[in-house]
């Protein structure tokens, strides 16, 4: 709203308005109001800033139209944040494993636990986990090794990458099989990018879920520690965690495929 | 109406008679400080809207890139975060940009603008996966909202953080604190940090606003400053503009005065010139060329006065010698040449000039002489014919006096006549012959005859009787013929005083002023007394007088014939003139006749010596004219005064003193 320089109320520290000579002292300047009492003193800024913010001059209706703007505007604000959140915080669909045993038999080492992560080449969601990936593979010391399947649709989508070289992830080396058609994935139940399983030195699958506690979203979620606590000779605290990330088979986006 | 060109030299008068412009009231330091901080909550707005704009394009770039779509399998949809972005940021976007643009000064706008900034700290660290590099978009958020220098946005932007994270902690801990349990000591923690920024921000607001209004004090004291010198510049430029009128006028009077000035020299019917010492002549008017005999638009380099054959050379350096004494001449006559050669008098007026150079010169004016010198001589020649007029005049006047008294005389010398003739005529000498018969008759008988006869003895008695008588006629007609005698010694008189009057005529002489008016007296004393008019005379001691002894007998006689005239006119009680002699002062004495006649109106007064004026039936106006043209020729005057009607008159001839040594 503009005000032109006479509706400034520079008569704010004047005993009386009108047509009184203004007050030239300085509202901050604690020499010129000495005399006053801080608590006058303050009074007299929350007045000064009062005139300032002139209300006064805005109508009732025009008021009320701009505090139903801000309150629709908030409004807005939260309920966009909150579908937001809701989305991130959104777990993705997980299946029973259907020869986990059989996979972790051929493709683990003798007597060294493995670590496998199902990825969506194409999810966003994917590079939290894999960074979470990481991390663990970093703070497991080398106690583990580490397999990633990257799904690819099959041979009939020569766009999707068949790069399988392996992967530097906290400093391990961490070789990629092609999932194709998701079907290693189904082996191991997994239906959502970011599904990891682990299989001690046994071969026995100790964990299954995520590493992320939201989608798309870093950060050290309960399934890491579960998976240290196993490498560290313990019982997990948990077998199981949520999966947010992208579906990797259309099927799994079906309400079968839901956990 | 007055054309546009007419009114063009008057327009800047126009400009300058309408009052200076008014001073629009000088802002004080509350309005500067309104004025500032307007300025920078501008600055604010147009950094926040250019800010808010470019977060939002970064969030959908960042959107856009980071998570365009969503999968399942091979199929895929665009990413929430990508509609997000585009929705939610322009939502975070819209209200600030509404109220920058329309309530751009309104704290509310403010307010909003932080909340949308934190807001969109929000969305970029979610949509950056929660890095918490992007965190530090919060401090910097902060950090900007402290360009509007006004702390109470950064509790707003405060709360809006805290708040997120309060929320965010208690449902989802793990998007803000990246685990999924977070106690709320952890929110304090991060609002901690928050504060902690902003108090430096609020301390730096607070100071950067003090520093507004003591600038804005500096800026009203120079303000004051510059008001004050503005207002003397105004009032300058306004009596700059006064003078400038003024001076514009002054030119355009003094270009009207050179156009009359150079009419004027150019038609005068006088020569004006400016010559220098060496001749040269830097001014001549028409008039004064034409004189010379040169042509109008003669070249003035081509004429000089230094060669002697305009200006005789013996006469010019008389003229410069005594103009250089002098340093003005007035009434130099001299005689010129003109171009034929042919002589004309002029006579110069003029004043010592100096050139530029220092050289000698002199301006002034020349008129020609011969002109004024007949009129002159036409006037010589009137005044004597005037002179002599008056002359006459006098003299008739004076011989109609003579005659009068001489005829007055005669009168009485014919009634003493013929009162001798009757006397004659009926003298008792015939009763003397007829005794002297008786005696002769009676010759013999005489004694008995005068003894006897009764007529005899009656004889003697006769006889003594008839010597009686003769003896008195005899001394009657002795009386008569000494009246005669003394009649004629009368005449006789007139006539020798006429006669010493006329024998004195033009001859200026030391006389005693008294014996003057006694003469004049005799002259007209048998008139007055025939009338019954008295005449009283006062003299007092006078010194003698320098007159014409005939001119003032002629003024004399005429004023007091004129005082008798004028009481025959009334019927006075008592009418009475008075002659008085009296000194006026060292070099003057006056010679007043007074009158207690009808006396003269004061309307007359003024005119009375004019000539031709008179208030006589049979008068010609001449007599006072020409007394008072006699009375100046002798170096005097002749003066009347009168209080009005029935209050008598006064004339005075006022006659000089003899000058002392002369």
């Amino acid at each position: 709203m503009a005000r032109g320089p006479a509706a400034f109320p520079g008569n704010v520290f004047a005993p009386t308005s009108g047509n009184t000579a203004p007050d030239r002292r300085d509202p901050w300047d604690p020499k010129a109001n000495r005399h006053k009492s801080p608590r006058r003193f303050r009074a007299k800024i929350a007045k000064f800033h009062s005139h300032r913010a002139d209300f006064g001059r805005m109508s009732r209706r025009r008021t009320m139209g701009l505090g139903a703007g801000i309150v629709l505007w908030l409004s807005c604000i939260v309920i966009g944040f909150c579908a937001l959140q809701r989305y991130a915080a959104k777990a993705g669909p997980s299946r029973p494993p259907q020869n986990a045993e059989e996979f972790f038999a051929a493709h683990r080492t003798s007597h060294r636990p493995l670590l496998v992560m199902m990825v969506h080449p194409r999810c966003p969601c994917s590079d939290a986990s894999l960074a979470e990936l990481g991390d663990l593979l970093a703070r497991s010391h080398g106690g583990c090794d580490a397999l990633l399947l990257q799904y690819h649709p099959g041979e009939d989508s020569p766009d999707w990458s068949r790069d399988v070289s392996p992967r530097v992830l906290g400093g391990v080396h961490v070789p990629v099989v092609l999932d194709r058609g998701g079907k290693l994935a189904a082996t191991l139940g997994a239906g959502t990018s970011g599904h990891v399983v682990f299989a001690d030195a046994k071969g026995d699958m100790r964990f299954t879920g995520g590493l992320t506690t939201s989608r798309g979203h870093r950060g050290r979620a309960p399934g890491q520690d579960a998976i240290l606590e196993v490498l560290g000779g313990g019982e997990p605290t948990i077998t199981a965690a949520p999966v947010y990330g992208c579906a990797l088979t259309p099927e799994c986006a079906a309400p079968l495929c839901d956990r | 109406m007055n054309s546009p060109a007419s009114l063009a030299p008057f327009s800047i008068a126009a400009e300058a008679a309408a009052p200076p412009t008014p001073v629009p009231p000088r802002q004080t330091v509350a309005d500067l400080f309104n004025g500032y901080e307007q300025k920078v909550f501008t600055q604010g707005n147009r950094l926040f809207g250019w800010l808010l704009l470019s977060q939002w394009a970064f969030a959908v770039l960042v959107a856009a890139i980071w998570s365009p779509r969503t999968w399942t399998g091979t199929q895929s949809q665009i990413h929430p975060h990508l509609i997000a972005a585009v929705f939610l940021g322009g939502a975070l976007v819209s209200l600030p940009l509404m109220l920058i643009r329309w309530m751009p000064f309104h704290p509310v706008t403010r307010h909003t603008v932080a909340a949308a900034q934190v807001s969109f700290s929000a969305l970029l660290i979610h949509l950056t996966g929660g890095r918490i590099e992007t965190h530090f978009h919060v401090f910097g958020s902060l950090a900007f909202l402290a360009v509007y220098r006004d702390w109470r946005v950064l509790p707003t932007a405060t709360i809006m953080v805290a708040l997120d994270h309060l929320l965010r902690g208690i449902w989802f801990p793990e998007s803000v604190y990246g685990v999924p349990f977070a106690t709320l000591w952890r929110t304090a923690e991060h609002a901690g940090w928050v504060i902690f920024e902003d108090v430096v921000l609020v301390w730096a607001c607070l100071l950067s606003r003090r520093e507004m209004w003591e600038i804005c004090q500096r800026q009203d004291a120079h303000q004051q400053l510059l008001d004050g010198l503005e207002e003397r510049v105004r009032e300058r430029t306004h009596a700059l503009r006064l003078e400038m009128t003024e001076r514009e006028r002054t030119a355009h009077e003094l270009s009207h005065a050179e156009e009359r000035y150079r009419t004027l020299v150019a038609n005068l019917p006088i020569g004006v010139f400016k010559t220098t010492r060496e001749g040269a002549v830097r001014l001549a008017n028409p008039y004064l060329l034409k004189l010379l005999g040169l042509p109008e638009n003669a070249d003035l380099k081509t004429v000089t006065t230094g060669d002697g054959r305009i200006f005789p050379s013996i006469e010019r350096e008389r003229f410069w010698a005594r103009l250089r004494a002098e340093r003005e001449v007035r009434g130099f006559e001299t005689t010129f040449r003109k171009v034929d050669g042919s002589p004309v008098d002029v006579v110069i007026n003029a004043r010592w000039r100096e050139e530029e150079d220092g050289k000698p010169a002199c301006e002034g004016t020349l008129e020609d002489l011969t002109e004024r010198k007949r009129a002159a001589d036409e006037v010589e020649k009137l005044h004597q014919q005037l002179v002599t007029a008056s002359r006459q005049a006098g003299m008739a006047e004076v011989a109609t006096g003579v005659l009068h008294n001489v005829g007055n005389v005669l009168t009485s010398v014919n009634v003493t006549v013929h009162d001798v003739l009757d006397r004659l005529r009926t003298s008792r000498l015939s009763h003397l012959r007829r005794v002297v018969e008786v005696f002769q008759r009676e010759g013999p008988q005489l004694g008995t005859f005068l003894t006897d006869d009764p007529k005899g003895r009656q004889l003697p008695e006769f006889l003594a009787k008839l010597e009686t008588h003769l003896a008195d006629e005899n001394i009657r007609l002795r009386n008569d013929v000494e009246g005669l005698v003394r009649h004629f010694e009368h005449i006789r008189q007139i006539i020798v005083t006429q006669q010493n009057s006329a024998k004195l005529f033009g001859v200026t002489e030391t006389l005693p002023p008294a014996q003057l008016v006694e003469d004049a007296v005799k002259l007209i004393a048998p008139s007055l007394e025939r009338h019954a008019i008295a005449l009283e005379r006062r003299f007092a001691e006078t010194p003698l007088v320098k007159a014409d002894r005939h001119k003032v007998l002629q003024i004399l006689v005429n004023l007091m014939k004129n005082a008798k005239d004028a009481l025959l006119t009334g019927s006075i009680a008592s009418p009475t003139i008075v002659v008085r002699v009296q000194r006026l002062d060292e070099t003057r004495v006056a010679l007043s006749v007074v009158d207690n006649g009808p006396g003269i109106p004061a309307a007359n007064l003024a005119k009375i010596f004019q000539h031709g004026f008179t208030t006589k039936k049979d008068g010609h106006g001449f007599g006072l004219h020409s007394a008072v043209l006699a009375a100046r020729e002798m170096g005097g005057d002749l003066e009347v005064a009168s209080e009005g009607r029935g209050r008598g008159a006064s004339f005075t001839l006022i006659l000089p003193l003899p000058v002392a040594g002369s």
